[in-house]
């Protein structure tokens, strides 16, 4: 699939390798390309192959006006890649009640449901969409990458004054980490003038370097649009087995030891593992929770990262809205405990994550996969604002953790 | 069995701790400070309180009236954390900031121990707090330090009633179930 084709429709999601082989069961480590271990799925595919989720509409309205035709350009699809019409199986009924448990037969479905949950949404409110048509096959880079420039510099003031706000908070017992955020806006270079960035450059900057894990490109019905890098999973499920991987701790690429020997970074990514456990715990089968590995290097073309895998068996009858109420948004990007954390990120960050932070998810029969919705651009009326921070702790320091936000602008270069 | 009551304190921490009582799931009433009311809290429904971790401070938390209703009342407790801090000042130890250690491990020891009997070995336990008893006075025993001096546990010389400022609950406190069981059994 072109991305030049996926512009021009007009509601879509194109998802990374990690949405689609093995539902991110198959722990595979990369969070983007230019990685030495590769990943590749047990369907044998390529670690650039996308999902191209065509023609969205929300699960609660297409049980009123059932399924669209099918988008023309359907018939003229590479013949090589896997195309499904999901209008047959597609299910009618209407979507239950917010806080409901999902009854067993709702899930047995066999065409992929698109979820999606700004970082200010309910997990238990998030929105659910299927596709006219679904495609897969090796993503085609036919659009030349935005030289996108960060227009206006990181606001280094504010963000080093809430690091020291935030350390107070600790100082005095009121919270062990908070995630803090900042947005910045993107332009596209050309000569020497600044102009806008489309979705199409934005994506093809960001898959350069080789398709991201949990790359997304995703324009919702009601013209919402964001794209995201992300190399973290926020949970995945096969049947009644899940897995979340909380990513905390980073150093530049080529940095893996330093990382390694860092007590900050340990501590950090320690406390959102307790989170986790935490939060999967009231879901779970008691006793069945358990850290599986504490810390695991992931390499990406800009930064090494340090994630943790903890596993558990769901209670029966849990479905991706009641996991979505448990665990988003995803505590790395919160702090600990979530709770505190979130009202100092609502006291001291000035703008709306929106998607950013918010998590995105591909449900189908059995099988979730959630993306945490980090290294994400969102298209605002005037301009693209990409994200980034980092965990905060009372080992931090407003200029190390300003040298972060740093490497991670480097998904953008 | 009556129940075990856990006291939650908006923590990200506190299923946690619920996983580490050696009780099943059923045999643990969960309830939110918030929604004790200490004028009609009955202990006779239950086999003994937990007082769970969370932030700010134990006075702030309204823990500190807890534990005084669960002494006065005699229901055994076991403070976690948070919770450990407010069995502390209810009992006349001061409540100092230290630097704060939030999801580091720490070598302890624990000594001259009633209630956590049998854990003379060291322990390596997970950590988060910022604050930190200063020297408890009697009725309270220090019986668990870390090997720079903090006070990391204290029982009560008399009273079924005992305090870990550490985080048994942790993945990162291999011997945390153990410890915690210790003192159930020291109950019986």
């Amino acid at each position: 699939m072109k991305l030049s084709s996926v512009e021009e429709s007009r509601s879509f999601a194109l998802l990374g390798p990690g949405f689609g082989s093995g539902f991110g069961l198959d722990k595979g480590g990369d969070g983007g390309g230019g990685e030495d271990k590769g990943e590749s799925s047990s369907e044998g595919r390529g670690k650039n192959d996308c999902l191209w989720l065509d023609g969205l509409s929300l699960l609660s309205e297409r049980a009123h006006t059932g399924p669209r035709p099918s988008n023309k350009r359907a018939a003229e699809r590479d013949p090589d890649s896997e195309t499904q019409h999901a209008g047959t199986s597609r299910r009618t009924r209407e979507q239950p009640p917010l806080g409901e448990p999902e009854p067993e037969a709702e899930r047995l479905v066999t065409s992929p449901e698109l979820w999606f949950a700004p970082y200010e949404t309910p997990g238990a409110a998030a929105r659910c969409y299927l596709a006219d048509r679904v495609e897969r096959g090796p993503l085609e880079l036919d659009v030349a990458a935005a030289a996108a420039a960060v227009v206006p510099a990181l606001a280094e003031q504010a963000f080093a004054e809430g690091v020291e706000e935030i350390r107070a908070a600790i100082a005095a017992g009121d919270v062990y980490q908070v995630n803090l955020t900042t947005r910045v806006e993107l332009a596209a270079v050309s000569g020497s003038t600044l102009g806008a960035v489309s979705g199409s450059t934005l994506a093809a900057l960001l898959c350069r370097r080789g398709v991201p894990r949990f790359f997304a490109w995703v324009r919702l019905p009601d013209g919402h649009e964001f794209v995201s890098a992300s190399p973290e999973l926020l949970f995945a499920y096969a049947r009644r087995r899940i897995r979340v991987e909380p990513m905390k701790g980073t150093a530049a690429a080529g940095h893996e030891e330093a990382l390694a020997a860092s007590n900050k970074d340990r501590a950090e990514l320690a406390m959102i593992t307790d989170l986790m456990r935490n939060e999967l715990t009231p879901i779970c089968e008691p006793g069945s929770v358990q850290v599986v590995n504490p810390r695991r290097v992931i390499r990406l073309p800009y930064a090494v990262q340090t994630v943790s895998d903890i596993e558990g068996e769901l209670l029966p009858g849990i479905g991706p809205r009641a996991v979505l109420a448990a665990l988003h948004p995803g505590g790395s990007v919160t702090g600990a405990p979530k709770a505190a954390a979130m009202r100092i990120i609502g006291a001291l960050e000035t703008t709306p994550r929106g998607p950013y932070c918010g998590t995105l998810g591909l449900c189908r029969g059995e099988h979730a996969t959630f993306s945490l919705l980090i290294r994400t651009a969102a298209r605002t009326a005037t301009a693209w604002t990409f994200g980034v921070g980092g965990g905060i702790v009372w080992d931090s320091s407003a200029a190390l953790e300003l040298e972060e936000l740093r490497i991670k602008l480097g998904a953008l270069r | 069995m009556r129940p075990v009551l856990f006291i939650e304190n908006d923590d990200s921490f506190s299923w946690n701790v619920v996983e580490c009582l050696p009780f099943a799931r059923r045999d643990i009433v969960v309830c939110a400070r918030r929604a004790l009311d200490l004028a009609t809290f009955d202990v006779s429904h239950y086999h003994a309180v937990v007082v769970g971790p969370g932030p700010t401070d134990p006075v702030r938390a309204g823990l500190v009236a807890v534990v005084r209703t669960a002494a006065d009342r005699g229901l055994p407790l076991l403070g976690i954390c948070l919770g450990h801090q407010a069995l502390g000042m209810a009992f006349g130890a001061q409540l100092v900031r230290t630097t704060p250690t939030h999801g580091k491990p720490s070598p302890i020891e624990f000594h001259d121990a009633r209630l956590f009997a049998g854990l003379e070995a060291e322990h390596v336990v997970m950590r988060y707090h910022s604050l930190s008893l200063a020297a408890p006075p009697p009725p309270l025993r220090v019986v668990a330090h870390t090997h720079d001096g903090l006070v990391m546990a204290i029982e009560h010389e008399r009273l079924p009633m005992a305090g870990l400022q550490f985080h048994p609950d942790s993945y990162g406190s291999p011997s945390g179930r153990t410890i915690v069981a210790a003192f159930f059994r020291g109950l019986a």
